[in-house]
């Protein structure tokens, strides 16, 4: 029993010796792993810093390529849309479509909000726009006389004047690219050039002191060039609804000889007597005349507001006063009933 | 026979003491090992946070200089092929070669379905697209009474003009074909499908959203009237009229 005991022991003791052996042997193995995975961390850390610096050099080249391209794109933009907004073979149509995409190209409108767009390279940028803005007006468009023949339709409009009103009817645009930025970061301001102009006018009523920016503005001239910018702004808006209301082509004798001698003296003798078509047009032909008479009230509220002088086109206004209206059991529906109501409002 | 179990014995704790200790040690070094492996990839959480920020600030570079690219890119591709189809030099296949250049690159034909690209954003490119279209149509088309029937003469050249225009309204950029392919719930959208649905919306008395409503306010009825005309006149279909009022107005479907 006592030699059993004893074999038994002594085979425990070498099968025993043998697992720790084993043992002792993936121990030293793991321990070998985890200092080499150690070391291994250490290179992988260090061509991460690597990369990292890389990636930022990468992302300043980017940024700067964005914000250089950016400003050289714009610009060009500008200049080529200036060109088409001064081009005499553009009509109306393609001049507000140019003085739209003019107003897009300023560079606070691609502002983003990331990087280095903060708030105060927007104000830069803000000025950077006011500055240009006004200097090409007040340089190229000076011979404004502000007179607008409805009934001659654009063709009778001097080039320039037909820019300056591209211009003045345009001002509020907002590039989508603005919507954009607004919707990543809802606490961006919206910012048009009108709303630009407004700020400081508002400043200007409210005895504030002014920025940079609003000084500009309110500079004698440039006031001046605003002002007639939104006199401008109220005529065209005014005039491309009443457009829409008004029966061109059935004038009987006497009236073409009231609206002949209204045009030749500027609004002296005779008037402009015409028939509203108003109900025959299609629902959204008057949800469009909406659209521009809403606009062309509002900015009589602002001229209104500031107190700037400012007066309604004669030809506007007799042809709003003289209009040919259905009575009150004629007006058909909501939004014809809502054009006459703003033609009132206008021609007060 | 004791002593030597005794040894025996003594020998094992001796060997197993030693052991142990070996033992001991290499799972200090091990837990040491351990220990700064792990603060070591916390550095590397770190930086990978940090290389992620700056990948995301090259990502908005990169899909701001792409957006604000696209809109300037595109819109000079159109002002030069508006030019061309208008130019008196320019003969009747060359002008619907730049038709159909001008007609694919409005922005919402890149629209990408990717990124900032959702649903939002390409409606108000159908709208600027729409808008802008009709300007110049306006502009350009608008002493017409009705679709013009001679191609042949120089002077004709608005005439050949709006042919040209009207039969690419149906054009189709490769890169919205590319988009339509990669995600196919996206809709196909073109001009004339635009035309189509807001015409026949309209027709059916079905409310128009605001860019459809451009394709049938004031003097644009007209223009669009001219426009299905002459492109039913070009494929040989002038026995489907719209122009005996409203209630006649057909949407037309037909492709060279």
């Amino acid at each position: 029993m006592k030699y059993t005991l004893a074999l038994l022991s002594i085979l425990s003791l070498v099968s025993s010796c043998s697992k720790v052996e084993k043992l002792d042997k993936s121990t030293s193995n793991l321990e070998t792993a985890s200092s080499d995975m150690t070391n291994k961390m250490d290179e992988t850390n260090s061509t991460m810093e690597k990369m990292k610096k890389l990636m930022k050099s990468m992302k300043g080249s980017t940024g700067n390529l964005y914000r250089q391209v950016r400003q050289k794109e714009a610009r060009d933009t500008r200049m080529k849309e200036w060109k088409n907004i001064m081009d005499p073979n553009y009509e109306m149509g393609q001049k507000l479509t140019a003085a739209k995409k003019y107003f897009y190209a300023f560079e606070f409108q691609l502002w983003t909000a990331q990087g280095s767009d903060n708030e105060e390279l927007r104000e830069k940028l803000k000025y950077e726009a006011v500055r240009e803005f006004f200097q090409r007006v007040n340089d190229e468009v000076i011979n404004y006389i502000g007179e607008l023949p409805v009934r001659g339709g654009t063709e009778d409009i001097s080039n320039k004047d037909k820019a300056f009103y591209a211009l003045a009817t345009t001002l509020h645009f907002e590039n989508p690219e603005q919507l954009h930025t607004i919707e990543q970061y809802p606490d961006t301001e919206k910012v048009t050039m009108l709303s630009i102009i407004e700020e400081a006018l508002e400043a200007r009523k409210n005895g504030f002191k002014t920025n940079k920016l609003q000084q500009l503005i309110l500079d004698e001239r440039n006031l001046e060039t605003t002002r007639r910018l939104l006199n401008a702004r109220l005529d065209f808006l005014t005039a491309l609804g009443v457009n829409d209301v008004i029966t061109k082509d059935e004038m009987g004798a006497k009236d073409m000889w009231d609206g002949f001698l209204f045009l030749i003296t500027k609004g002296s003798y005779g008037s402009l007597q015409v028939d509203s078509k108003l109900e025959s047009q299609n629902i959204y032909t008057q949800k469009r005349v909406v659209t521009y008479l809403d606009g062309a009230l509002k900015t009589k509220e602002i001229l209104d507001k500031f107190l700037l002088e400012y007066k309604l086109d004669k030809v506007l206004t007799s042809t709003i006063k003289n209009l040919s209206t259905p009575t009150e059991e004629g007006i058909q529906s909501e939004q014809t009933s809502e054009v006459y109501n703003l033609l009132d409002a206008l021609s007060q | 026979m004791k002593k030597i179990l005794s040894m025996g014995l003594l020998l094992t704790v001796f060997i197993s003491c030693s052991k142990v200790e070996e033992f001991e040690k290499k799972s200090e070094n091990i837990e040491k090992n351990t220990t700064d492996l792990s603060s070591k990839m916390d550095t590397t959480n770190e930086n990978m946070d940090d290389m992620n920020q700056t990948m995301e600030g090259m990502d908005a570079n990169a899909a701001n200089l792409y957006r604000q690219m696209r809109q300037k890119e595109s819109n000079d591709t159109r002002d030069k092929e508006w030019k061309i189809l208008m130019d008196e030099n320019t003969k009747y296949n060359q002008k619907r070669d730049s038709a159909k250049v001008y007609l694919e690159n409005f922005e919402y034909q890149l629209w990408t379905n990717e990124g900032f690209d959702n649903e939002k954003v390409r409606t108000l490119l159908f709208q600027e697209a729409v808008d802008e279209f009709y300007r110049v149509l306006n502009d350009e088309f608008k002493q017409f009474k009705d679709v013009p029937r001679s191609l042949i003469d120089k002077s004709f050249n608005k005439n050949m003009a709006i042919y040209a225009l009207a039969v690419e309204l149906d054009a189709v950029h490769i890169d919205q074909a590319l988009t339509l392919e990669k995600y196919p719930k996206v809709q196909r959208v073109s001009m004339l499908s635009i035309i189509e649905q807001a015409l026949e919306k309209f027709n059916m008395g079905v409310e128009l959203n605001d860019y459809e409503r451009v394709v049938v306010s004031g003097d644009n009825e007209e223009v669009t009237r001219i426009l299905l005309r002459a492109r039913d006149i070009a494929f040989g279909n002038i026995d489907i009229s719209i122009n005996e009022g409203r209630s006649n107005r057909r949407s037309r479907r037909g492709r060279k």
